[in-house]
C-alpha cells in the first residue's frame, strides 16, 4: 500500500549525448517535486478529474461506484470520488479556538480559507499527529470546500453499486449515521462514510 | 565544484532546468535570460557546461554557441542544446556547430541529469 | 502546500505569453489589413507559441500544449512563408489566444487537464490552407557574399528571412562594429532602431575575431531597399561598418575579410554622430524599454509593505524613549529634537508606503484587449456588427482588483452585445448605423477608478423591467410605482432579477447581473446602470484603487499569532506585574485612572501552550466603560492584511473575525475585538488568565 511505490515522470523527452547514458551518480535530492509529482497523488488527483468526467452519464451514476480509498485507524474507507475536489499534503495548519473538536483548523488552498477537520476524531478514534503518509483530502462540500485528514490514501477503486451492503450490526453502534454503506472489492472492505452527515460535525453551532 | 550555465529565454523553463542541474553535488547554477547575458558573462566567468536553448531572442543558440566555440577558454566546453521537436533542422545546425548534446522539450528530468553528468564525468 | 505542479510563476509566464500573443496578433490583424505584416511579428507569435509549448509540455499542461504545438505549427510554416495570414488564419488564431486563457485560467484552479475546445481547435489549425510560395534551394552562399561559417550559424528562420530579401530584390549589407562588452547590447539597440525604418535586421552575429579584450564585435545582417549610404547615414556611428553582401554583382568581396578597425565605408555626418553618441542619447526610448522593467512577484511587495509596518512599531518605540527622556532634566531640547525627527521619519516612512502601493498598480490596458477580444468573438457567434471602443486603459488599479474585475466586465460586455446591440437591420430601421458600438473606459476619479461599460443598442425597457420585477416579488406594485427610473435599473442587480428562461449562451451562463454586483461589492465596488430606451445603457462601475486592506496589529499569544485590526486598537502598553491587580477575581489594570479588565486568550480560547511571559503587553480596545486590555505576549508589528472568511461552518465562531494571509504564506486569525469586549460585558466569565 506504499504511496510511493509509483514513479511517474511527465513527457517523453529523448537525449543524445556523445557517450552512452549510464545511471552513475544520479543525484537523489528531492526538489524535483516542486515540479514533477511523483507519487501516485497525480495520478489520483487525475483520476478525480476523469470521475468529473463520468458524472452525468447515467450508466455510471447507476451502475457504478467510484471511490477513493483511504485509511483512518485499521480500517479502510471511501468516499466517492466525485465529492473529492483534490489530494494534498498536510501543509501547516492554523488552530480555530473554540471551533468543534475535530476542527484541527484552518488552511489557505490557493489563497481559499479551507477548515481541515480529522477524520479519526470524527469516528471516535484517538488523534494522531500528521505522519508522512498522510494526506488532506480536499471536499467539494456543497460549494465550500472542507479538508479532511485521513492517515493515508490507497487507491481509486470501482465498485458495482450492488456490492455495496448495509452497515454491520457491530459498526453501528460506534459510528451508526456516519457510514453509508460497506463494499467489498474482492478481499478488501471499504467503509463507504457518508459525507454530508461526516461534516456536519465540522460545523460550528453556538 | 562544476559550475554550470543555463541560457533560457523562458523564467519557469529556466528555474526548473536549474533545479534539476543544482541536483548535481557541489554544483553551482548560474542562470541567464538572453544570449546577450551570456555574451557579456561567459568572458569574465568559467563555466563548465553549458545547457542552452536555441530559440531566444536578440542572438540565438546557434550563434551563441558559434561564439563560444571561439574563445578559447571554451573551446572544449560541453554545451547542451535544448529544442522542441519542431527544430531539428536547427538542432542539426547546433550539433554540426559543435554542441556535445541535444534534449528534445519536454523531456525527462533524469535524462537531463544523466546526460550533464555524463558529459562532465568525461571531461574530468 | 497543494501537491498541484504548478507554481504561480508558471502561470504567470503562460498568462504572459498569451498576453504577448494578443496584442502582438491584434497589430499583425492590422498590419494584414493594411497589406504589410512586418516578419518580426509572425516570428513573435511563433516565438509565444514556441515557448508556451515548451513550459507547458515540461509542466503536463497537456491541453495547453497540444493546443500550442499545432499553433506553432502554424505560425513556424507562416514564418517561413509557407502559409498566409489572412482573415480565416486570423479567426483561428484570436481563438486559440482565447482558449489558451480559458486552459490557463482552468489550470490556476487546480484544473491542469482541461482539454475543452482543444480537438475543435486542432482541426481548423490544419485546415488553415498552406500558401504556395516556393522557397528558393540555391545554396546562399551562391547568393550572397558570406562564408560558410556564418551561413552555418543561421537558424532555419533567418536563412529564409535572408532569401525573401533577395527575393524581393532588396540590397543586403553586413554591418560590422565593435562595442564594449559590458554595454554592447545598448549600441545594438541604437542600430536596431535606425535601420528598422529602412529594412530588416536579419540576424545579429557575435564574432570573435580578435579585438580589444573587453570589447566584442557583432555582424549584423540587414536586408534594405536603401543603399549603404543612407543607411550608414542613418546609423551616423562611425564604428560601425556597413559592408554591401548582395545582391550579387554589388559586392565589394574585400569588404568582408576587412578587420574591424578599418575605415568606415560609410561617411557620417558629424552633427548626428555626436548626437548618438552623447549620454542623453544613451538613455534612449529604445534601450529604457528593454532593459528599465522588473517583474515582481506580488508577495515580495507584501514582505516589503510588512517591513514598512515594523518600522512604524519601531518608530513608536522610538517616541516612548524620546518621551522617557524629556521628563529629565537636561534633555528636553534633545528629546524635542528627537520627535521633530521621528515626525520626519513618519512621513518618509508614509511615502514608502505609498511607493509600494504605487507598484502594485497595472494598467488596465490587458484586462480590456481580452475584453475585446471577447467582444469580438460574441459578436461573430450572434452575427451582430459590433464595434468595440476603448479608452482609459492607462488607468491604474490594483493588480488583485485588475484580475477580480476580469468576470464581471466579460458578463458586461457580452451582455451589451447579446442584449444591447439590437440586428443589423432592425438598428438600420431605427436610424442607426448598421455597426453598433461597445466602449469600454476607464478613468481615475481621485481614489477611485470608474470602470465604464456603455453601448449605443436598444436600451432597457423601464416598464418591462417593472413589470417582471413585480412578477418575481422583488417589488410590491405600490412600491413599484414609486420609483425612479434609475431605482427601476438598479432592481435588474438584484439576486433572482434575471431567470433561466432569458438567460443565452452568452449574456447568461445561469447567472445575472447580481452576480455581477455581488463580485464588485466584493472589491468594495459600486455597480450602477443608467439606461435610454432607444440610445443605449450605460454601466458604471466605482472601484476604490487598491483592495480593501485593513491595517493591523500582529501580536503572538502562546505561540500563535493573530491579527488585531488597528481600528479597534486605542493604544498598547507594557503589563509590568505592578500595574496588574486583582478585583474581584478579574484581573485589571489602571490607565489614566480608569480601571481596565484584562482578556487572556489562552483563558478565552482555552489554548494551552506557553504561559504567560514576565513582560506581556496590554492592547487596549474600546473606549470608556467597554475598554478592555488584550493580554499578549509579543507586538510582532504593524501590518496591511486582508481579511478573509472562515466560511460557512466556522464563520459564527465567536471572537474570530476571519482569516489572513502573512506574506510567510502563514495563515492566521482575525481577533474580532468587539465581539471579545461584548463577552466580557455580558460576563463571559473565563478572561482571567
Amino acid at each position: 500500500m506504499g504511496v510511493r511505490d509509483q514513479k511517474k515522470m511527465s513527457g517523453s523527452g529523448r537525449a543524445v549525448a556523445s557517450d552512452a547514458v549510464s545511471d552513475a551518480g544520479r543525484a537523489n535530492g528531492d526538489p524535483l517535486k516542486e515540479f514533477f509529482v511523483s507519487d501516485n497523488e497525480a495520478d489520483l488527483n487525475q483520476a478525480l478529474h476523469v470521475g468529473e468526467a463520468y458524472v452525468g452519464t447515467a450508466l455510471h451514476a447507476d451502475a457504478m461506484l467510484e471511490l477513493l480509498a483511504f485509511w483512518a485507524g485499521d480500517e479502510e474507507y471511501g468516499v466517492e470520488i466525485v465529492q473529492i475536489q483534490e489530494i494534498i499534503k498536510v501543509p501547516v495548519i492554523t488552530p480555530v479556538p473554540r471551533a468543534p473538536a475535530c476542527v484541527l483548523g484552518i488552511i489557505s488552498l490557493r489563497g481559499t480559507i479551507v477548515p481541515v477537520a480529522d477524520l479519526r476524531a470524527i469516528l471516535g478514534m484517538s488523534p494522531l499527529p500528521a505522519a508522512r503518509a498522510s494526506r488532506i483530502l480536499v471536499l467539494r462540500g456543497d460549494g465550500e470546500p472542507v479538508g479532511l485528514l485521513v492517515d493515508q490514501v490507497s487507491s481509486v477503486v470501482r465498485l458495482e453499486r450492488e456490492a455495496v451492503q448495509p452497515v454491520p450490526r457491530t459498526m453501528q453502534r460506534q459510528a451508526g449515521d456516519l457510514l453509508q454503506g460497506v463494499g467489498r472489492d474482492e478481499d478488501r472492505m471499504l467503509i463507504i462514510l457518508d459525507l454530508p452527515t461526516v461534516l456536519m460535525a465540522t460545523e460550528y453551532v453556538g | 565544484m562544476p559550475r554550470l550555465m543555463v541560457v533560457e529565454d523562458s523564467a519557469a523553463m529556466r528555474g526548473m532546468i536549474a533545479s534539476i542541474l543544482g541536483q548535481i553535488a557541489d554544483s553551482e547554477v548560474v542562470e541567464v535570460a538572453s544570449g546577450f547575458e551570456a555574451l557579456k558573462l561567459l568572458p569574465r566567468d568559467v563555466v563548465d557546461l553549458i545547457v542552452m536553448d536555441i530559440n531566444m531572442p536578440d542572438i540565438n543558440g546557434l550563434e551563441l554557441l558559434s561564439f563560444v566555440r571561439k574563445l578559447p577558454a571554451y573551446a572544449n566546453t560541453p554545451v547542451l542544446i535544448v529544442t522542441t521537436e519542431r527544430g531539428e533542422e536547427d538542432r542539426k545546425r547546433g550539433m554540426a556547430l559543435g554542441a556535445n548534446g541535444y534534449l528534445v522539450k519536454p523531456f525527462d528530468p533524469d535524462e537531463l541529469l544523466e546526460t550533464v553528468i555524463n558529459l562532465l564525468s568525461e571531461r574530468s | 502546500m497543494s501537491s498541484s505542479v504548478f507554481t504561480p510563476e508558471l502561470i504567470a509566464e503562460a498568462q504572459e505569453i498569451v498576453d504577448a500573443l494578443n496584442s502582438d496578433l491584434i497589430v499583425a490583424e492590422s498590419e494584414a489589413r493594411a497589406g504589410i505584416v512586418d516578419p518580426d511579428r509572425i516570428n513573435g507569435l511563433f516565438r509565444s507559441a514556441h515557448s508556451l509549448k515548451g513550459i507547458s509540455g515540461m509542466f503536463g499542461l497537456s491541453g495547453v500544449s497540444r493546443l500550442a504545438h499545432d499553433l506553432e505549427s502554424l505560425l513556424d510554416g507562416m514564418r517561413l512563408g509557407k502559409v498566409q495570414l489572412d482573415a480565416n488564419a486570423l479567426d483561428v488564431l484570436f481563438s486559440c489566444v482565447e482558449r489558451f486563457g480559458a486552459l490557463i485560467a482552468a489550470a490556476a484552479e487546480g484544473d491542469e487537464n482541461l482539454e475543452v475546445g482543444v480537438d475543435e481547435l486542432v482541426v481548423r489549425l490544419k485546415n488553415v490552407t498552406s500558401g504556395d510560395v516556393g522557397v528558393g534551394k540555391t545554396e546562399l552562399t551562391a547568393l550572397v557574399d558570406l562564408s560558410a561559417d556564418v551561413v552555418s550559424v543561421l537558424t532555419e528562420y533567418e536563412e529564409h528571412r535572408l532569401r525573401e530579401n533577395l527575393k524581393k530584390d532588396r540590397n543586403l549589407f553586413m554591418l560590422r562594429s565593435a562595442f564594449d562588452l559590458s554595454n554592447f547590447d545598448v549600441g545594438l539597440a541604437e542600430i536596431d532602431a535606425a535601420v528598422k525604418p529602412l529594412g530588416e535586421v536579419i540576424t545579429k552575429l557575435p564574432s570573435s575575431k580578435p579585438g580589444e579584450s573587453g570589447t566584442i564585435a557583432f555582424d549584423i545582417i540587414v536586408g534594405s531597399d536603401s543603399d549603404a549610404e543612407s543607411l550608414a547615414s542613418a546609423i551616423s556611428d562611425d564604428r560601425v561598418e556597413v559592408i554591401p553582401i548582395g545582391k550579387r554583382g554589388a559586392t565589394q568581396r574585400a569588404a568582408v575579410a576587412a578587420p574591424v578597425a578599418a575605415t568606415p565605408l560609410a561617411p557620417s555626418t558629424e552633427e548626428s554622430a555626436a548626437l548618438l553618441t552623447s549620454p542623453e542619447a544613451d538613455e534612449g526610448a529604445t534601450i529604457r524599454s528593454v532593459s528599465r522593467t522588473v517583474r515582481v512577484d506580488i508577495r515580495r511587495l507584501d514582505r516589503l509593505m510588512n517591513l514598512v509596518g515594523e518600522l512604524g512599531l519601531t518608530r513608536m518605540a522610538f517616541e516612548k524613549i524620546g518621551e522617557g527622556f524629556r521628563r529629565l532634566q537636561g534633555f528636553t531640547g534633545l528629546a524635542a529634537e528627537l520627535h521633530k525627527e521621528g515626525r520626519n521619519f513618519e512621513r518618509r516612512l508614509t511615502e514608502l508606503q505609498a511607493g509600494i502601493m504605487e507598484v502594485r498598480m497595472v494598467p488596465l490596458a490587458n484586462l480590456f484587449e481580452r475584453m475585446v477580444r471577447i467582444g469580438r468573438k460574441v459578436s461573430r457567434e450572434l452575427n451582430r456588427e459590433v464595434r468595440i471602443e476603448v479608452s482609459g486603459e492607462g488607468t491604474e488599479l490594483d493588480k488583485l482588483i485588475v484580475e477580480d474585475l476580469a468576470d464581471p466586465l466579460m458578463h458586461l460586455v457580452r451582455n451589451a452585445i447579446d442584449h444591447g446591440i439590437e440586428a443589423p437591420e432592425d438598428r438600420e430601421a431605427n436610424g442607426k448605423p448598421r455597426e453598433g458600438m461597445v466602449r469600454l473606459t476607464a478613468t481615475a476619479r481621485g481614489n477611485h477608478v470608474l470602470v465604464v461599460v456603455s453601448d449605443d443598442g436598444g436600451g432597457i425597457d423601464v416598464a418591462r423591467a417593472l413589470e417582471s420585477a413585480v412578477q418575481k416579488g422583488l417589488v410590491t406594485p405600490e412600491r413599484a410605482a414609486e420609483l425612479t427610473r434609475r431605482e427601476v435599473f438598479n432592481l435588474l442587480l438584484l439576486p433572482g432579477f434575471s431567470t433561466r428562461s432569458e438567460v443565452s449562451e452568452y449574456s447568461g451562463r445561469g447567472v445575472g447581473m447580481d452576480v455581477v454586483k455581488t463580485k464588485i461589492s466584493q472589491l468594495s465596488g459600486i455597480v450602477d446602470i443608467d439606461s435610454e430606451p432607444g440610445r443605449g445603457t450605460t454601466v458604471t462601475i466605482t472601484l476604490p484603487i487598491t483592495l480593501a486592506i485593513i491595517p493591523a496589529l500582529i501580536v503572538i499569544v502562546a505561540g500563535e499569532t493573530y491579527a488585531i485590526p488597528l481600528n479597534n486598537v486605542q493604544e498598547t502598553l507594557a503589563l509590568e506585574p505592578s500595574l496588574v491587580r486583582t478585583i474581584e477575581n478579574r484581573e485589571v489594570i489602571s490607565v489614566r485612572g480608569t480601571t481596565v479588565p484584562l482578556v487572556d486568550l489562552r483563558g478565552i480560547f482555552h489554548i494551552d501552550g506557553k504561559g504567560r511571559p514576565d513582560l506581556p503587553y496590554g492592547v487596549i480596545a474600546g473606549v470608556g466603560q467597554n475598554a478592555t486590555a488584550l493580554v499578549v505576549d509579543e507586538l510582532v508589528g504593524q501590518q496591511d492584511i486582508v481579511i478573509k472568511s472562515l466560511g460557512r461552518r466556522l464563520r459564527k465562531v465567536p471572537g474570530i473575525a476571519g482569516a489572513a494571509e502573512l506574506g510567510n504564506q502563514k495563515t492566521i486569525l482575525v481577533i474580532d475585538m468587539v465581539e471579545l469586549i461584548d463577552e466580557m460585558a455580558r460576563g463571559g466569565g473565563d478572561g482571567r488568565a
